[in-house]
């Protein structure tokens, strides 16, 4: 028995390296790639296993940087996204709060105009925001992206976990003396934190990685957030391959040190998403 | 001021709130519903704009009036006090509305004329009544966007539907929590980039001679040493898609699907051990059908998430295979923003809504039917 149990041990654990492997490595190559140096003679393309990186020359990740204007990039994509984030969880923890905790009147029905908004994904209203963006005059203009909203998804789970608020703390507060407003803010929103902060990545890594919206919307060379410099970098520059994939490593850089750092909130926001079906 | 309001109040945003005493909230519909109503006047009478961006922000002013007012009246029939719930409502609605509704019932408008490149511009679209729609039946590309679109998610479904089970089942093994967390950090970092990331770190890997084939040519001890034709072969490319998109997307899935497993009662395991139950009983009888709600909510997911293969296309099409991965949505991107022909994009974009409510409803009247039965 006990040598089923470390046999079947070491089946799981190896699939699962296996499979990790799988994950991993796409992410190494291109690591190994971004370092190489065809002036000095490297292969780009060898007829081997290549994650390695044999030569570090870092120098890449200063033509990369330069050449795909990340520059300007990361600056537009911290400043939408951060801004986008704010005013998204903000907006949506105020209708959460009306809709989910007290109730009132009216508020299945409000739910459901907001939820409804889910199956009108995203794409089929493309070419209709474009000319409301247009008529509104932000026609190729950042702000596009910083307009708080549509975030469905977020009034959802928020919505959900301000109905599961212990009512307790709420009486005591209430026979305490606390006015109906200042529940919220003092109480209410304090005990959230966590809720809010999930929601919040959630939020801030969707609008990070927003590529559809800025290849639409977006159009002159400055207005550019990281997903689509690099797209018009690959497409544009086909020639200093190396170069090309540092760009590349550079922009998987903040976000895997973001995702180290809160890791625990990542998988918390999965787990979320997970319990409210 | 403290007697009962005539319900006739209500006719006026703010009013009903006034007379109560609630100066604040009845002050700030009040003041919500003049500043739509001044500007509503002011773009009724300003000189009509040929290409309609009056109608636009007359359609905003409208839209935010009709919340103030409805959310104004429906306070009337709640207890007093609770004003403030409907005013911090109002920016979660009226964003709603303007960004995600609006756009649906202006493509309804522009559905029914006839627009191009010049139009675009410079407004005076023809009047094209119903001959937008019918173009769509005589559209060959359209008809080849929707079922490549329906190939591909028939493709995604059924690739899909046994590796994130699998995964989930695997990481359920591990008795320690940390290593645990470990893989399921790994598990979950493909998801955390954007396709134009994704698909430049894969068309480097499936590129003639790239690493895949260096791993294919190893695993089958050095026979195959040709470069296998991943993404230039039309056939292989669809695959190829489905399963980036499954690379990616599988983490996530697997920790929904743990999540679920590790909610279910451990003492229903116990009390089927009593009776008698044996592994694969257990599975059937117990687990699986408390699964199935996940399943569901995985599935339709994934349905709303099929649209994300536009950005892949964009990032990972090619010429020689344009033909299998043109998607529905390309189609409309390129009509609507390349040729400039918005009337009939926005024709196409309505009816792939339609269609995707109508399977929507279907998949969610299926699967309320397995939850009952399941």
């Amino acid at each position: 028995m006990r040598m089923k149990g470390k046999f079947r041990s070491c089946i799981v654990h190896g699939l699962l390296w296996v499979l990790c492997a799988g994950m991993v490595l796409p992410f190494l190559v291109v690591l190994t790639a971004s370092l190489k140096c065809p002036a000095l003679g490297d292969e780009m393309s060898p007829r081997t296993p290549d994650f390695i990186p044999d030569r570090f020359y870092w120098q890449n990740y200063l033509i990369g940087w330069k050449a795909g204007k990340l520059g300007i990039a990361f600056f537009n994509s911290i400043m939408t996204s951060v801004i986008w984030t704010v005013g998204t969880v903000l907006v949506c923890a105020m209708a959460a709060y009306a809709i989910g905790r007290r109730q009132c009147l009216g508020h299945k029905w409000i739910l459901l105009f907001f939820l409804s908004s889910m199956m009108f994904a995203g794409q089929t209203v493309l070419i209709p925001q474009f000319i409301l963006y247009r008529a509104l005059g932000l026609y190729d203009s950042l702000l596009i992206f910083m307009i708080p909203g549509t975030g469905a998804f977020t009034i959802f789970l928020l919505c959900h976990w301000f109905k599961n608020v212990p009512r307790e703390i709420e009486e005591a507060a209430l026979i305490d003396g606390c006015g109906e407003n200042a529940i919220f803010y003092r109480i209410i929103l304090p005990l959230s934190l966590p809720a809010l902060a999930t929601v919040g990545l959630l939020a801030f890594m969707g609008a990070w990685n927003n590529f559809v919206g800025p290849y639409v919307f977006l159009e002159s060379e400055s207005n550019l957030t990281v997903p689509l410099a690099i797209q018009s970098y690959i497409v544009n520059d086909p020639v200093d391959e190396a170069a090309r994939y540092a760009a590349i490593m550079i922009s998987i850089i903040p976000v895997l040190v973001v995702f180290i750092f809160l890791q625990r909130w990542f998988l918390k926001g999965l787990s979320l998403g997970a319990l409210k079906g | 001021m403290t007697a009962h309001p005539t319900r006739a109040a209500l006719l006026c945003p703010g009013l009903y709130q006034y007379l109560k005493g609630e100066w604040k909230a009845g002050g700030i519909f009040f003041a919500l519903a003049a500043i739509c109503l001044t500007t509503m006047a002011f773009y009724a009478r300003a000189e009509a704009d040929p290409f309609g961006h009056q109608d636009v922000r007359l359609a905003i002013a409208a839209t935010v009036l009709f919340w103030a007012a409805l959310f104004s009246a429906l306070d009337a029939f709640q207890r007093p006090g609770r004003a403030a719930l409907y005013l911090i409502l109002l920016p979660a609605i009226v964003l709603f509305s303007i960004f995600t509704y609006l756009p649906i019932i202006w493509a309804v408008k522009l559905a029914f004329y006839d627009h191009d490149l010049q139009t675009l511009v410079y407004g005076g679209a023809p009047f094209a009544g119903l001959s937008n729609f019918a173009d769509i039946v005589h559209d060959d590309k359209f008809w080849l966007g929707l079922s490549n679109t329906m190939k591909f998610f028939i493709i995604g479904f059924l690739l899909g539907q046994f590796p994130a089970p699998a995964l989930a089942y695997l990481l359920n093994e591990v008795p320690s929590r940390r290593v645990q967390t470990f893989y399921k950090c790994i598990c979950i970092m493909p998801s955390l980039f954007s396709w134009p990331i994704i698909g430049a770190i894969w068309l480097w890997i499936l590129k003639p001679g790239g690493q895949l084939d260096v791993l294919i040519e190893i695993v089958s001890w050095g026979t195959v040493t040709e470069p296998l034709p991943w993404l230039g072969d039309p056939t292989t490319a669809r695959y190829v898609f489905v399963s980036v998109g499954l690379w990616m997307g599988t983490g996530v899935s697997a920790l929904i699907w743990l999540a679920s497993l590790a909610n279910i009662d451990p003492s229903m395991y116990e009390a089927a051990q009593i009776d008698g139950a044996d592994h694969w009983q257990k599975f059937r009888h117990l687990t699986f059908p408390l699964l199935i709600p996940t399943w569901v909510v995985l599935t339709i997911l994934a349905f709303i998430g099929m649209f994300s293969i536009f950005d892949q296309v964009i990032v990972m099409g090619n010429p020689s295979i344009r033909e299998a991965v043109f998607v529905v949505m390309i189609h409309i991107f390129e009509t609507g923003l390349r040729v400039g022909a918005v009337g009939y994009a926005a024709a196409m974009s309505l009816v792939l809504c339609l269609i995707v409510l109508i399977m929507t409803a279907f998949n969610l009247k299926v699967s309320s039917k397995m939850d009952v039965t399941g």
